[in-house]
C-alpha cells in the first residue's frame, strides 16, 4: 500500500511539471507587455522606467531561469506579487480560497445527495416512469448552461420571492443559491453515472444470490448493488470536484461570490499574470491531490485494487 | 470663449485609456469607455475630475489672481453657480434626523489599492475620492473652488503656486492638516522611489516648499497650464504622513485622508465599506450639506455581472448602480427608481485610422490614404442613431475630439463637424474614383474594404455591427474583428487594421495633447500634422485662458479637416438611484455622483 502511495505521488511530479509550463508559457505568449497594462494610457511609462521595472520584476532575464525561479518560488509557496494589487498571490488565493472550499463542499454535497439518489432509485425503478422522469430531468441538468441556470435561479429566490440574498458571501444565506446552482448542474452527470453503474451492478450473479436468499429488496440494492457500484461513483465524484472548481469560475461571478473562481475571472481581464498562474497552479495542484485520494479510495473499497 | 462653459457637469472621473479599460472591462459590456467610466464615474463627491478654469475666471493659472470660495464669480458662465460662499468658518449644520443608514453602491470591479500614489485605475480612484480631499475642486461651472486650500494664487509668470490651507484641518487619525502634509503628500508623488504611475501628471512640480503652517509654494520647472485641473483630482489628494509613516506598504490597505468618509474595512473581492466622518466640513458650493455626511455608511461593493446588478438593485441590496446601457429600460421610470442622467461626460468615443510609416513619412493606410474615403466614412455613420438605439442614451453627440464636459468643449463645433448625410459620402467615394458595382464599391480592380477592429465588449461589438451596416450601405466594405480589450490595444502597434472604434477619458484638456503623443492610429496624429502639434503643445503651455481655448478649438478644426478621427460622442454615466430606499443623492461638479446630501429616511 505505501508503495502504491508512493508511486502515484512520484507519478504527480510530471504532471505537475507540464502544467506548470504550460501555464508559465501561455501568459508570455499572448500578446501585449504587461508592462504597459501596468500603467495608464494618459501616463505612459518612460522607456527607462520599463527597463527598471522589466529589471525589477527579473523579466529581463532568460526565460528558462525566470521559469526556474518560478518554480523554485513556487515550491516554497512565494507566487510572485500581483500585477494588479502588488500584493503576494498567495495572500490574494488565501482571501478567497476557503469560500470556495465552502462552496465546492456544499455543492458536493447537495450534488452527490440529489444525484446518487436519483442514480438508484432510478436504476431500482429501471424502465418504469419515475427512471424516465429523472433521466430527463438529469438530461436537462446536463445541457443546461450554469450561468443561466445561477441567473433563473437568482431571479426566483432573491427577487420573486426574497428569500435569499443576491451577491456576496457574509452569512450562510449567501452560500445557498451559488450551492444549490452547482449543486443541481453536478448532480445531473452523477445521477446518470450512478444510474448505469447500478444497473451494471444489478445484472449480476451476486445480486441475484442475495435475491435468492430471500435478501429484502433494499437491503439487496443498498448492502450489495450499491457498495459494488461505488467504484465508478467515486471516480465521478473525484472528476466531479474539479467540474465544481471550473463551474465555480461562472457561478462565483454570478452570485458576486468572492471566491478563487471570480478572482480568477478578474484576473484575466486584467491581464494579471501572476494571479492567473498561481490560480491555474493551485488548481492544478487541488486536481492531482483529489485523484490521488480517488485512487487510494478504490484500494479501500475494492480488495482487487488493494491486494494487486 | 466664455461660452464654452455653459456645460453643467459632467460625469466622469478621469478615464485613461487603457486603465480604465482595464478595469472596466470586467463585467461591463459598455461602449469604449463608457464602462470605464461607469465604474469610476461618479464615483466622486469631491469633484475629482478636473478640467481648466473656464476662461477669464480668476482661477487661471498664471493670472495672477487670488480666488477665495466667498468670491468665486460664475464667470460668463450661463449657469450661476449654486455657490454658496460657505467657507471654513461654516458650523456643523448636519441634521441630525438625516443620520444614519448607508448608501450600497454596486460596480463590476474591485479595488486594486487605496493609496491614491500606486494607481491610476478609476475604480480605485471611485473609493478613495471619498477618503482624500485635494487642494482644489471643481464647482457645477467647471471653476476651480477651494477644498483643503482655502485661496490660491498664481505667481504672474505662471511658474509658481501659493495655496493657503483651511485652519484646524485633521486628518481622520486626528494628526493635523497642514502644509507640511502638503508638502509630504507631492514630495512623495514626485519622488521616483514611490514610483506613482500618476507622476508625470504633476511632473511640473519642481519643488513644493512649507513657507509656514498653513501655506504651502509650488513651485514649478514650466509654465503647465493643466496642473491645476490634473490636481484637484483625487490622485493628488492629501496624505496624512502618520498614516503613510505607521502603514508603510500597507498603507494602500489602510488609507487615512481627511475627506467626508472614513476607512474602516475591505472584504477583498466583496466589499469596501467607509463610515461618516462625523467631524467633517464640507466645502463644495453644490452641496446643501455644510457638515459631516447624513450617511453612516458608504459601501463600495463588486458585482461583476450586469444581471447580478439589475437583480441587487431590484432586492434592495444596493441602491446605487452606474447603469448599463441595455438595462435602463428596466428602471426608467418605475417609481422606484430615479435617474441621474448627465449630459457632460470627460469621454470621447471615434473611429480612427492607422498611420503607417514608410521611409520616414507618415500616412493613412489604404484605403483611407485619400481623404475623401475618411470623410465618406464620416458622412456615413448616423451616430445619433446609435446613440438612441444601441447606448440608449448613454451617451451624447460629439462632433469634435474634445469631450462635452471638459474645458475648452464647444458646441459651436457642430458647425464644422461631419453631419449624417450618406448621399454626400457616396458622391465623395464617387470623386475618389470608387465606382459602385455590386454591394461593395471597386477602383482599379480593387474592392473598397478594410480590416475593422474594436473590442469585444457586448453593446461595443452592437455598435460596431451597426457602423459596419451603415458604412455597407454606402458600398464600403469593413471586415470587423473584435478581440478582448487588452490583445486589442496591444495589437494596434500591429496596423493590422485600417480602422478601429475606440475610446479616452481624462477631465483635463490636455487630454487633446496625451491622446496624440502615443504609438498608433490617432496616437501618431501630432507626429502627422506639426500644426495640431503646436496647437496642443500652446494650449498646455500658455497661462492666458483665452490663448488656451482658442488653440483647442484651432486643433479640433484642424483635426475635422485631416478627418483624422471620425467623433461620434461622449459617453455619460447614467446612475439609477433606488429613490424608495435613498435620498438626496444627486450630481455633483462634472457629473460625478456625490453622496454628501444622501441620506435615508429610516
Amino acid at each position: 500500500m505505501a508503495k502504491f502511495i508512493l508511486v502515484r505521488l512520484l507519478g504527480t511530479i510530471p504532471v505537475l511539471l507540464g502544467v506548470s509550463i504550460l501555464v508559465f508559457s501561455m501568459v508570455r505568449l499572448v500578446p501585449g507587455d504587461p508592462i504597459d497594462m501596468m500603467f495608464s494610457n494618459l501616463a505612459p511609462p518612460s522607456p527607462e522606467q520599463k527597463k527598471a521595472i522589466r529589471h525589477d520584476m527579473g523579466l529581463d532575464r532568460p526565460v528558462y531561469l525566470q521559469y526556474a525561479s518560478f518554480v523554485s518560488n513556487a515550491l516554497r509557496g512565494d507566487l510572485g506579487k500581483s500585477y494588479r494589487t502588488k500584493r503576494p498571490v498567495s495572500e490574494e488565493i488565501r482571501n478567497r480560497l476557503p469560500n470556495t472550499i465552502k462552496l465546492t463542499l456544499a455543492s458536493l454535497a447537495v450534488s452527490t445527495l440529489i444525484g446518487v439518489v436519483a442514480g438508484v432509485v432510478a436504476a431500482t425503478f429501471k424502465n418504469t416512469w419515475i427512471d424516465f422522469v429523472s433521466m430527463v430531468v438529469a438530461i436537462i441538468g446536463v445541457s443546461i448552461p450554469g450561468f443561466w441556470l445561477g441567473l433563473m435561479i437568482m431571479m426566483l429566490f432573491s427577487v420573486k420571492l426574497g428569500w435569499f440574498p443576491v451577491a456576496g458571501a457574509e452569512t450562510w444565506k449567501h452560500l445557498v443559491l451559488p450551492t444549490i446552482t452547482l449543486g443541481v448542474l453536478a448532480s445531473a452527470i452523477l445521477a446518470r453515472m450512478t444510474r448505469s453503474a447500478m444497473l451494471d451492478v444489478l445484472n449480476q450473479d451476486y445480486v441475484r444470490t442475495a435475491r435468492a436468499k430471500g435478501l429484502r429488496e433494499w437491503r439487496v440494492i443498498m448492502g450489495h448493488a450499491f457498495r459494488n457500484a461505488l467504484v465508478p461513483i467515486i471516480t465521478i465524484l473525484g472528476l466531479q470536484i474539479g467540474g465544481l472548481l471550473s463551474g465555480a469560475f461562472i457561478i462565483e461571478s454570478v452570485f458576486a461570490y468572492p471566491g478563487i473562481g471570480m478572482l480568477a475571472v478578474q484576473a484575466l481581464a486584467t491581464r494579471d499574470f501572476p494571479l492567473i498562474q498561481g490560480i491555474v497552479l493551485l488548481v492544478a495542484v487541488i486536481y492531482v491531490l483529489v485523484n490521488l485520494a480517488v485512487d487510494m479510495l478504490y484500494s479501500v473499497f475494492d480488495p482487487r485494487v488493494r491486494n494487486s | 470663449m466664455s461660452d464654452t462653459n455653459n456645460t453643467q457637469i459632467e460625469p466622469g472621473t478621469q478615464v485613461k485609456r487603457r486603465t480604465l479599460l482595464r478595469f472596466g472591462v470586467v463585467g461591463a459590456g459598455m461602449a469604449l469607455v463608457a464602462p470605464l467610466l461607469a465604474a469610476c464615474g461618479g464615483s466622486s463627491s469631491t469633484s475629482p475630475t478636473a478640467t481648466t478654469a473656464p476662461g477669464g475666471t480668476g482661477a487661471t493659472p498664471g493670472a495672477g489672481a487670488t480666488v477665495a470660495p466667498a468670491e468665486t464669480p460664475a464667470a460668463g458662465g450661463s449657469e450661476s453657480s449654486p455657490t454658496t460662499g460657505a467657507g471654513t468658518g461654516s458650523t456643523e449644520t448636519v441634521d441630525r434626523t438625516k443620520v444614519g443608514g448607508q448608501l450600497i453602491l454596486g460596480r463590476s470591479g474591485d479595488s486594486d489599492t487605496l493609496d491614491p500614489q500606486h494607481t491610476t485605475a478609476a475604480i480605485s480612484h471611485q473609493v478613495f475620492s471619498q477618503i482624500y480631499d485635494t487642494l482644489i475642486g471643481r464647482n457645477m461651472n467647471l471653476e476651480f473652488e477651494p477644498i483643503v486650500s482655502e485661496s490660491y494664487e498664481a505667481a504672474a509668470d505662471g511658474l509658481s503656486y501659493t495655496f493657503k490651507i483651511r485652519k484646524d484641518l485633521k486628518f481622520h487619525d486626528g494628526t493635523p492638516l497642514n502644509a507640511e502634509a502638503v508638502k509630504f503628500t507631492f514630495d512623495r508623488v514626485t519622488d521616483p522611489k514611490t514610483a506613482a504611475p500618476s507622476a508625470s501628471w504633476v511632473d511640473a512640480i519642481a519643488s513644493t516648499d512649507a513657507v509656514d503652517e498653513v501655506t504651502v509654494r509650488m513651485n514649478l520647472n514650466k509654465v503647465f497650464s493643466p496642473l491645476l485641473g490634473n490636481i484637484s483630482i483625487a490622485y493628488f489628494g492629501i496624505l496624512s504622513p502618520a498614516g503613510v509613516e505607521k502603514h508603510g506598504d500597507d498603507f494602500g490597505k489602510n488609507p487615512v485622508g481627511s475627506g467626508p468618509f472614513v476607512f474602516k474595512e475591505w472584504v477583498p473581492g466583496e466589499r469596501i465599506t467607509l463610515t461618516r466622518n462625523e467631524d467633517y466640513v464640507n466645502v463644495r458650493s453644490y452641496n446643501d450639506n455644510k457638515g459631516a455626511p447624513y450617511l453612516e455608511q458608504l459601501v463600495f461593493r463588486n458585482m461583476p455581472e450586469e444581471q447580478t446588478q439589475v437583480a441587487a438593485m431590484e432586492t434592495g441590496e444596493i441602491n446605487l448602480l452606474a447603469t448599463p446601457a441595455q438595462q435602463i429600460a428596466r428602471f426608467d421610470g418605475k417609481s422606484d427608481y430615479t435617474l441621474l442622467k448627465p449630459d457632460q461626460s470627460t469621454s470621447i468615443s471615434f473611429l480612427e485610422f492607422s498611420l503607417v510609416e514608410t521611409d520616414g513619412k507618415l500616412s493613412y493606410m489604404a484605403p483611407f490614404d485619400d481623404l475623401k474615403v475618411r470623410q465618406a466614412v464620416a458622412y456615413a455613420i448616423d451616430a445619433d442613431t446609435i446613440i438612441e438605439r444601441i447606448l440608449q442614451g448613454t451617451a451624447v453627440r460629439n462632433y469634435g475630439v474634445m469631450p462635452t464636459g471638459n474645458w475648452g468643449y464647444t458646441p459651436d463645433l457642430e458647425k464644422f463637424g461631419y453631419h449624417y448625410d450618406p448621399k454626400k459620402a457616396n458622391d465623395l467615394l464617387d470623386e475618389a474614383g470608387w465606382t459602385k458595382s455590386g454591394d461593395v464599391r471597386q477602383k482599379d480592380g480593387k474592392k473598397l474594404e478594410f480590416v475593422f477592429w474594436t473590442w469585444n465588449a457586448t453593446t461595443q461589438e452592437r455598435i460596431a455591427q451597426v457602423i459596419q451596416g451603415q458604412l455597407g450601405e454606402v458600398g464600403i466594405s469593413a471586415k470587423l474583428e473584435t478581440m478582448e480589450v487588452a490583445t486589442l490595444l496591444a495589437r494596434l502597434k500591429e496596423n493590422s487594421s485600417a480602422m478601429d472604434l475606440m475610446g479616452w477619458g481624462w477631465s483635463e484638456s490636455d487630454l487633446l495633447f496625451m491622446m496624440t503623443d502615443g504609438d498608433g492610429q490617432f496616437g501618431l496624429y501630432q507626429k502627422y500634422n506639426p500644426d495640431y502639434a503646436k496647437a496642443v503643445v500652446a494650449g498646455r503651455s500658455t497661462s492666458d485662458m483665452d490663448e488656451r481655448a482658442a488653440a483647442y478649438l484651432e486643433a479640433m478644426k484642424i483635426v475635422l479637416a485631416d478627418c483624422a478621427a471620425v467623433s461620434l460622442w461622449s459617453a455619460v454615466t447614467v446612475w439609477t438611484v433606488r429613490s424608495a430606499s435613498i435620498k438626496g443623492v444627486h450630481l455633483g461638479a462634472q457629473g460625478a455622483v456625490t453622496y454628501l446630501d444622501a441620506y435615508q429616511e429610516l
